[in-house]
């Protein structure tokens, strides 16, 4: 539905993204993900139609729609400071885009209450005046606002950074739900990575202007294409080279390069492994540990690396400091880059 | 269509930008026929004597102890002036806005007075109270018998009047940033320990910082601008101001004057770029986006509250005595109003009923107030335009010397600039499309638009950093052309300001005589023009008390002016535009840089 | 909302305004030319309209069935707007100001030549304006004192006496500028004695040495106070004032002037009229009909009864008040060169301001 190729964005003579490519079908979540200052909202902003791209294209529907201006381009946009209209009511707001079309009274009516309904806004709050709203409200009016003319396309530039933490995660789940009744394609940008891992069908990564990796959430945290996706998703443990070392020596293969860099994630290190796992064990030093409720973490030494572990709690292990135990590392999730 | 430069301008609807296109040349026209050439032709005029360059201006001023001292006059004003402004300013503004005072409201009406309250009036104002036959100094006299009079005179007293009269813009700008700040860090800190002191010192002032800067700058320019005050009240110490107005008003002093007002203007310029940077620098007041209103603080010190609220009550009286003073004045006869003694004797109706059954005085007071109405109305709208224009190119150098060129005529007193128009455009000229200016209606209203240009621009530019970019934004991608965008969205969100303004500049140009007197025409004599013929010391002995009834008027139609304007209008504003309560912008609520109304770039209201 | 709609109703009002007033105005032009002798239409700059003048003026002019339009500011301004328009005048006549200003004027060629119906009835040495302008009132500026306070014998016999005098230091009022005529009058005073070709600007050091003492030892008067009270209550009882002004000062303030001539005279002045050069084609008649009308013995007289004022005009000036014509007898005219005046006027106002003024 959307396909994107060779996307490059200057300012002046800085280009702030360079070589972006890739393609989004109809109904899915698809988020760019990446630090700050890495070109996603850029992109974004390109496919709003804020930003003319100097080179590439922006195709919807087979069309190439980068001389199309930006109220030609029937989209939805969701900004991150929620840009209501603060001289207009909360009514007035969501009916903005309704009205712009020309639409009757009891058509825009019908609309906002319809709109309302799926926020979850009252009649009394419709009559407010926007700076009456909580942060979380104003979210939502704004969320009703882009959709109010039905767009195929709705556009997130960080709708959730300016909530805390519990709304952040309530109006998450709000969104996915939103996005499958509707039906509508979402473009979401993000920084944060576990809202990107929970809501997304498929993620770009972004880095300093360009794409590091495309793919469902999955793809990204168990088969991170880059040493950056991999730090950059989720906590992953450096294995030291004395370490690796000692894989490779108790591995029929000599498989690991001892010049790359190479991590593990903090789950994937076990206390225990069934009898024909592949796993190497390793002798290790409880440094620290923090207990979770559900679960908790240890600090280990082993060789030359210090590493993390997530342990479940079953209720009846517990590990003491300077407890000396063997951990387990299966080959096969370790991930190597460089070299 | 892929060229970088295009992106700049975000523009991609070739339609919408047809008026965008006539509007740039609109601008590079007004810019061109009316800033640039008329300024230059009158440099010219002024400087090329007899075909060649003659710079005995410079040769006579270094001759004259008097200009010399003039001018770094004018640089210890602003510099003292500065500091004291400030402290009084955020004073008064502390205690009407963030400490919980008794009767805040009441003091608020006494502080917000010299918005109406100013120039020539004001000082007038403070000589009954401080002059040579005033209230006070009859009262000292009493205790202090061989104490002179005439005490309240030369720098002290120029510094102790501009002191309380250039508060002004604290009251607005730095009102608006106390009211914008978060409840919640000043709770936070609390909560953290720091005592009533230490989240003034801690967190409000750091909050408050560009507008403190900016507040600064203003500052500093009306005291090197200075005009009433030294004139009033300055004795012996003369500044800057008065002289160039002394020189523009005599064709061969001319030069004298032209070169003076550019070392002026050349001051404001550079303060001009300091401000700018500030601004660049941020203006990132506050990020949370769920602001708590500030709630007022009650002082914790018995003690210290005292003190403050007699501190803030004696100001109320230093504010708002002169300004009753006046008006009973008005009420005096001859005899009382010249020798500064209020009695029930004294009283008369005849000042008011001279003016006011004179039919012939309304037709002047309605060709002022469309004029600086006028002109304040459409420099307001001329301006936001051109903001945007400047705002939204940021980057672009053409966008950013554009903006510098509307500051031209900071460079140049109001006359000149009229002058220049005369010289440039006496026969019909192509460039105002076969029109002259010479005998014309609308010439007066254009020098007063012209003269309001650069703080108007200062001030609106200052509003646009105050909200969210992204409005604009949110406005298009909902399907709104430009235009609309601008005139739904934009336009409201800029109103509190932008009425503000409005009021301001017609306050400013309401009484004008100087420029008036040169330009008017025969068919609309102006208020400043009918002030004078009834206030002309050499033709009506009774011209005292005629000039204290017109400043009444002029209060009065100021304040109403405000009323309608500014003060509903910014209550519904402040509503509207969320300044009161949440907040869903990350920039500054309201940093509103502007440079105030210095005696050079604006004639003194009241003056003559 | 509402907000916007008063804002928008602003701006419509005001273009509406605007364009009402362009429009009248252009209707105005359609009808100048004053070809209708049914209404002559004269546009009239002056400096002399204050207080009731133009009132008066207009009542009497549109009985005799003129149709004026005034342009009305400080003789400076006056002057001022009459250069800068000098490419397309705009005025009609012009009255009022000095024979200095008028000088200025001519040099421009601002004026048509013209001779007026009641030239006969000046004095023929007051008539200076080679054609071009002629005098209607005389105005003239002179040290005085209050008799209340100074005897006759303590009083300073000319100007520049005053700044030796030390029981009159910081008693006498001196300029705090020189905006006006009258204040660089008191000035001229002093200067026009040390006529000097080789001095700086045509006047001797010495002149300039007097004017500077005479200025570092007297009085200003600060912007609050009223120079005509201080004068009335002893506290300055040393001044200076234009001849016209005498009679409604002396009654608001109660005092007795006392008049000083001292041997070279007073600086007398004259307030002059002219017809302004519009061009060839211009028609002239309403304004040549205007200044036979204004200058008449009749109007002067009736002008002056109700003003006050010493008209040159002979037959006027038997109206003059008696107070008027008793300090006009014990006063002398000082004999001044206007052009020698005009083209150093400014350059020595200059050279006091920036050099001479304490």
């Amino acid at each position: 539905m959307i396909e994107i190729r060779d996307l490059q964005i200057k300012y002046d003579d800085f280009i702030a993204i360079n070589d972006v490519n890739f393609e989004i079908k109809e109904g899915e979540f698809f988020t760019l993900l990446g630090p700050s200052g890495c070109g996603k909202t850029t992109t974004l902003r390109s496919i709003a139609g804020f930003l003319k791209p100097s080179k590439g294209s922006i195709n919807v529907n087979g069309k190439n729609i980068i001389n199309i201006p930006v109220e030609k381009r029937e989209l939805g946009m969701i900004f991150q400071s929620y840009a209501l209209f603060p001289t207009m009511s909360v009514y007035d707001n969501i009916a903005y885009g309704l009205k712009i079309e020309k639409r009757s009274k009891s058509q825009i009516q019908e609309r906002v209450l319809e709109l309302a309904d799926l926020v979850e806004l009252n009649e009394e709050q419709l009559q407010k005046n926007v700076s009456d709203l909580s942060g979380g409200q104003q979210q939502r009016v704004a969320i009703a606002r882009a959709l109010a003319k039905k767009p195929n396309i709705v556009l997130f530039d960080e709708p959730l950074s300016n909530l805390d933490a519990k709304l952040r995660k309530q109006l998450r789940l709000e969104l996915k739900r939103i996005q499958r009744e509707t039906g509508m394609t979402a473009i979401y940008v993000t920084h944060d990575q576990d809202e990107a891992l929970e809501i997304s069908d498929h993620i770009a990564v972004f880095n300093d202007g360009k794409i590091e990796q495309i793919g469902t959430p999955r793809e990204i945290y168990d088969h991170s294409a880059t040493e950056f996706v991999c730090n950059f998703i989720g906590e992953a443990n450096s294995i030291g080279s004395d370490l690796i070392q000692y894989i490779n020596d108790h591995t029929d293969k000599n498989r690991f390069n001892p010049e790359a860099k190479h991590y593990i994630r903090e789950e994937k290190i076990k206390l225990w492994v069934p009898s024909n796992s592949q796993a190497v064990p390793i002798n290790a030093t409880v440094v620290d540990g923090v207990f979770y409720g559900t679960f908790s973490t240890y600090i280990c030494k082993a060789l030359d690396t210090t590493l993390r572990i997530i342990v479940k709690e079953d209720g009846n292990t517990t590990i003491d400091s300077k407890k000396e135990l063997t951990i387990y590392i299966d080959p096969k999730d370790i991930l190597e880059y460089g070299g | 269509m892929n060229s970088s430069k295009i992106t700049k301008f975000r523009e991609s609807n070739y339609l919408s930008k047809i008026p965008f296109y006539l509007f740039c040349i609109f601008i590079a026209w007004f810019i061109l026929s009316l800033l640039i050439l008329p300024n230059i032709n009158v440099l010219v005029d002024i400087f090329w004597v007899d075909g060649q360059l003659s710079l005995s201006a410079f040769d006579r001023l270094s001759r004259s102890d008097r200009a010399i001292r003039a001018v770094l006059n004018s640089f210890l004003l602003a510099s003292v002036l500065t500091i004291t402004v400030n402290i009084v300013g955020t004073f008064i503004v502390l205690a009407t806005e963030y400490f919980d005072i008794k009767g805040a409201k009441l003091l608020r009406v006494g502080f917000m007075s010299t918005l109406v309250f100013s120039g020539m009036v004001l000082n007038n104002g403070y000589l009954y109270v401080y002059g040579q036959n005033g209230v006070l100094t009859n009262l000292l006299l009493q205790v202090f018998p061989n104490m002179d009079p005439n005490w309240f005179t030369g720098f002290p007293a120029v510094l102790f009047v501009m002191t309380f009269a250039c508060t002004t813009n604290h009251m607005l700008f730095l009102r608006n940033g106390v009211k914008g700040l978060d409840n919640n860090t000043i709770e936070a800190a609390k909560n953290l320990g720091s005592n009533q002191w230490q989240v003034l010192r801690q967190i409000v002032f750091p909050t408050l910082f560009p507008v403190i800067i900016t507040l600064v700058i203003m500052s500093f320019q009306l005291g090197l601008g200075a005009m009433a005050a030294p004139t009033m009240v300055g004795g012996e110490f003369e500044t800057i101001s008065p002289l160039i107005l002394n020189f523009t008003q005599r064709p061969a002093s001319r030069d004298l004057a032209a070169l003076l007002s550019i070392i002026l203007g050349f001051a404001q310029i550079i303060l001009l770029i300091v401000m700018t940077r500030n601004e660049k620098k941020g203006n990132f007041m506050s990020i949370s986006k769920t602001k708590t209103r500030v709630v007022k603080q009650k002082i914790e010190n018995p003690v210290l509250n005292g003190i403050v609220h007699v501190l803030a009550y004696v100001l109320f009286l230093i504010y708002l005595i002169p300004l009753v003073l006046v008006v009973l004045f008005s009420f005096m006869n001859l005899q009382g109003i010249s020798q500064s003694i209020l009695s029930l004797e004294y009283f008369t109706l005849d000042n008011y009923a001279d003016i006011l059954s004179n039919r012939s005085n309304f037709g002047p007071l309605l060709t002022s107030m469309v004029y600086s109405g006028g002109a304040a109305v459409l420099a307001v709208l001329f301006m936001i335009l051109v903001a945007r224009l400047v705002m939204k190119n940021k980057k672009n150098k053409l966008a950013e010397w554009t903006e510098y060129l509307f500051y031209i005529p900071w460079l140049l007193p109001g006359l000149m600039i009229a002058l220049g128009l005369i010289i440039s455009y006496d026969s019909p000229s192509l460039l105002l499309f076969g029109n002259s200016v010479v005998g014309s209606v609308w010439i007066l209203p254009l020098i007063y638009l012209i003269m309001m240009l650069p703080s108007t621009l200062r001030y609106i530019k200052g509003a646009y950093y105050s909200f969210d970019n992204n409005l604009e934004d949110a406005s298009r991608i909902l399907g709104s052309s430009s235009i609309r965008t601008f005139v739904q969205v934009i336009l409201p969100a800029l109103l509190p300001t932008a009425l503000a303004l409005v009021a301001l500049n017609f306050n400013n140009f309401l009484a004008d005589y100087d420029l008036s007197a040169f330009l008017y025409h025969p068919a609309y004599p102006t208020l400043g023009i009918a002030i004078r013929k009834n206030a002309d010391a050499a033709n009506n002995v009774n011209a005292a008390a005629v000039n204290l009834v017109y400043s009444v008027i002029i209060m009065g139609v100021s304040a109403i002016m405000f009323y309608i304007v500014y003060g509903r209008g910014s209550k519904i504003g402040e509503r509207k535009s969320g300044i009161k309560k949440s907040k869903k912008v990350i920039k500054a609520p309201v940093i509103e840089t502007g440079i105030g109304d210095t005696g050079v770039s604006d004639p003194t209201t009241g003056g003559k | 909302m509402k907000k916007k709609w008063l804002l928008t109703l602003t701006s419509a009002m005001t273009l509406f305004l605007l364009g009402a007033c362009s429009s009248e105005e252009s209707g105005e032009n359609t009808g100048d030319g004053g070809n209708n002798d049914e209404n002559k239409e004269v546009l009239v700059y002056s400096n002399s309209l204050a207080g009731g003048r133009q009132e008066w003026i207009d009542e009497k002019a549109t009985e005799a069935g003129f149709d004026v339009q005034y342009v009305e500011a400080g003789g400076g301004e006056v002057l001022n707007r009459l250069l800068a328009e000098a490419n397309s005048p705009q005025a009609d006549v012009t009255f009022g100001m000095d024979e200095a200003m008028f000088f200025e004027l001519l040099d421009e060629d601002l004026f048509v030549e013209y001779e007026p119906s009641w030239v006969n009835e000046l004095p023929e040495e007051t008539n200076i304006g080679e054609g071009y302008f002629h005098p209607l009132v005389e105005q003239r500026i002179f040290l005085m004192y209050n008799e209340e306070f100074v005897s006759a014998e303590e009083a300073p016999e000319n100007w520049q006496d005053l700044s030796d005098m030390t029981e009159f230091a910081q008693k006498y009022r001196v300029p705090a500028q020189l905006g006006s005529g009258t204040d660089q009058k008191a000035i001229l005073s002093i200067l026009l004695q040390y006529v000097d070709e080789d001095g700086e600007l045509g006047i001797a050091q010495e002149g300039w040495d007097e004017v500077e003492q005479y200025l570092a030892n007297g009085y200003q008067t600060p912007e609050n106070e009223e120079q005509l009270q201080n004068f009335a209550d002893g506290s300055v009882p040393i001044s200076y004032h234009f001849l016209g002004g005498i009679p409604a000062a002396e009654e608001e303030f109660g005092f007795t002037a006392v008049p000083i001539n001292p041997e070279q005279g007073v600086i007398t002045m004259r307030e002059q009229i002219a017809i302004i050069n519009k061009g060839e084609d211009n028609d002239y008649s309403a304004a040549e009909e205007f200044v036979d009308w204004f200058g008449s013995a009749e109007i002067q007289s009736a002008f002056v009864e109700e003003f006050g004022g010493l008209p040159v005009n002979e037959i006027a000036s038997e109206s003059a008040s008696d107070r008027l014509l008793e300090i006009a007898e014990a006063t002398e005219p000082m004999e001044v060169d206007w052009n020698f005046v005009r083209e150093n006027l400014n350059a020595w106002i200059e050279k006091v301001e920036l050099e001479l003024m304490p």
